[in-house]
């Protein structure tokens, strides 16, 4: 079912107004928090909601936290607004409409943890959204709610808006500390992981800006409320973004254990009328795809995975019978190869190979023995041999496709497309 | 009007470190000048403390920076799943064969360029586009070549 915590009043006030994000309760958080509250206070209540990260992994918001050393070196925190997986556009949209939940919850986060500074790692593309969040800062530091001495209490906070310039890489948490280093965005060898040495050399949290706006909430109601909320293991809400071939793409957040079919046939509308539904990317590009008989399934982490898939981003691709698995296994090769930043082998060449072999096949040029030679690519590329999950992300909807559709690969081998597409690509 | 140093310089102090401001003062030229001229390379380079090679190789790794002047309008057409599946290589194909000007060119007249680009994170409004680096869609073949033609609305 839809339940509104970060999006409530979203669609009928301009939330990125101060006055009108205070008027409706805004900043209560953190007003309590820095009224009474010390900072293992907030990180408990953190650590009893069982706050999962919403960027994808859906590690324990508290756990990350909970590495940190304790060695006197300045933390920093990082917010994650790369959003580059195509089919996520949930970040987005809280970046535009609700920037004072993002602000309010890196003020939590830097409060629990001892940050010494916060930025937010916006992509290059969202200029509109980058003007409304540095303005939403401007607008926080007039009114004393960042800067020196925070609402009269001791702490104070900094917050740096940063913003890449064009590069699905820099979503990577290794790979976005090298851009905010001023460096090309390649990843990093792990260990040592970003809380132990992250940021110039300093223990760093990089969480997702879905993960911080659910904060607030927390400190407000307290932990034990969040973690009430949907199934006991994946609490809280998720944003879900749906597009493709619906009747009503959008965002819709939902509760965490809500039926994919509630999502898609009710507040998604359904599928476009006279289509039927033939498979769902339910976390962008990267993710294994889901069969219909698979509808029911419930979304949380641990649900999603159990039908090998995963929730991640909840970026869900909805495609009908008119999409054809191998055309869309072409596209996501195509932007993987464009997206590799070209430092390991197998992912620089990999993803370049698996382009072209599916280019052929989409183009009535396919030779016999491709699916396997595809199939083999996947072995090659994935399998955690790179320093990031790239390589590995660009293989899983492909070979879930060769699983489920394996005829419709074999066709185009001999030139036929199942779906009969009219070919325009342009590479 | 080339790069304020005055703006440059309050960026670079935001930062623990001078070179974590590279892209921001990059981000800064672009908009003064349109795009990154040599001479701004140079200029970079000298208020972080780093060579010319240092920031051209930052430089080239970042697909949003232009290094040459641009078109007065500017069409940048989503190419990703969801914009794909909804027909943003028709609409790119449809201009090529009206306008001679295909993904990654430029009018001779250098009135509009035309460039393909990856998911904006806008797959409701597919096929979605910048539109003089303002978030649109959806958009369609008629739209487009209004907009490349000058007949919709004006360049920011």
């Amino acid at each position: 079912m839809i339940r509104k915590l970060l999006t409530e009043g979203m669609d009928t006030h301009d939330l990125t107004r101060l006055d009108v994000y205070r008027g409706r309760g805004g900043y209560a958080a953190l007003a309590k928090a820095l009224g009474g509250m010390s900072p293992e206070d907030v990180f408990n209540e953190v650590k009893t909601s069982n706050l999962r990260g919403r960027g994808g992994a859906g590690a324990g918001a508290a756990f990350k936290w909970s590495t940190l050393p304790n060695d006197g070196r300045p933390r920093y925190l990082i917010l994650n607004g790369d959003e580059s997986e195509p089919g996520s556009f949930s970040g987005r949209m809280l970046i535009e409409r609700n920037p004072h939940r993002i602000i309010e919850g890196a003020l939590l986060a830097a409060y629990a943890c001892g940050m010494a500074k916060t930025f937010v790692y916006l992509r290059g593309e969202f200029y509109e959204g980058y003007a409304i969040l540095k303005r939403a800062v401007e607008m926080a530091r007039d009114a004393g709610l960042v800067g020196e001495r925070i609402l009269g209490s001791g702490f104070s906070h900094e917050i740096v808006v940063h913003r890449g310039a064009g590069a699905y890489i820099c979503g990577e948490e290794t790979a976005i500390m090298e851009s905010l280093e001023g460096k090309r965005g390649h990843p990093r060898t792990k260990p040592p992981f970003p809380t132990a040495a992250g940021l110039y050399g300093m223990p760093t949290v990089i969480n997702n800006v879905e993960t911080i706006a659910n904060l607030p909430g927390i400190v407000e109601n307290g932990g034990a409320w969040f973690a009430a909320i949907g199934p006991e293991k994946s609490p809280g809400t998720k944003i879900c973004s749906v597009s493709g071939r619906v009747r009503r793409p959008g965002n819709y957040e939902i509760e965490m254990g809500t039926p994919l079919r509630e999502l898609i046939e009710e507040h998604a509308g359904g599928l476009e009328p006279g289509h039927e539904l033939q498979f769902i990317l339910p976390a962008g590009a990267s993710s294994a795809l889901i069969q219909p008989k698979d509808l029911d399934v419930s979304l949380d982490f641990d649900s999603m995975m159990a039908i090998r898939s995963m929730l991640g981003s909840a970026g869900m691709l909805v495609c009908d019978e008119r999409d054809c698995p191998v055309h869309v296994a072409y596209l996501g090769a195509r932007f993987y190869h464009h997206e590799s930043c070209g430092k390991c082998t197998p992912c620089r060449e990999g993803t370049g190979w698996t382009e072209k072999v599916l280019y052929r096949m989409e183009h009535g040029q396919g030779r016999p023995g491709d699916t396997e030679r595809l199939e083999q690519l996947c072995q090659g590329i994935g399998g955690r041999k790179c320093l990031c999950l790239l390589g590995d992300f660009s293989v899983t909807y492909l070979q879930s496709a060769l699983r489920a559709f394996r005829d419709a690969f074999v066709a185009h081998e001999h030139g036929s497309c199942p779906m009969a597409r009219q070919e325009v690509a342009i590479r | 009007m080339p790069l304020d140093l005055e703006t440059a310089r309050a960026a670079v102090a935001r930062y623990p470190s001078p070179r974590s401001a590279l892209l921001t003062l990059l981000w800064q030229a672009q908009e003064a000048d349109g795009w990154v001229t040599p001479q701004t390379v140079e200029t970079v380079a000298e208020l972080l403390g780093l060579t010319a090679s240092d920031v051209e190789s930052v430089l080239s790794f970042y697909s949003m920076y232009r290094r040459t002047p641009p078109a007065t309008r500017r069409l940048q057409v989503c190419r990703s799943l969801a914009c794909a599946m909804k027909g943003a290589e028709e609409i790119l194909e449809h201009v090529r064969a009206e306008t001679g000007v295909g993904p990654g060119e430029t009018a001779p007249d250098g009135s509009f360029s035309v460039e393909v680009v990856e998911c904006l994170a806008a797959c409701d409004h597919a096929p979605s586009c910048l539109w003089n680096e303002r978030m649109e869609g959806p958009l369609d073949k008629q739209g487009a070549l209004a907009r490349l033609r000058g007949q919709g609305g004006d360049p920011a």
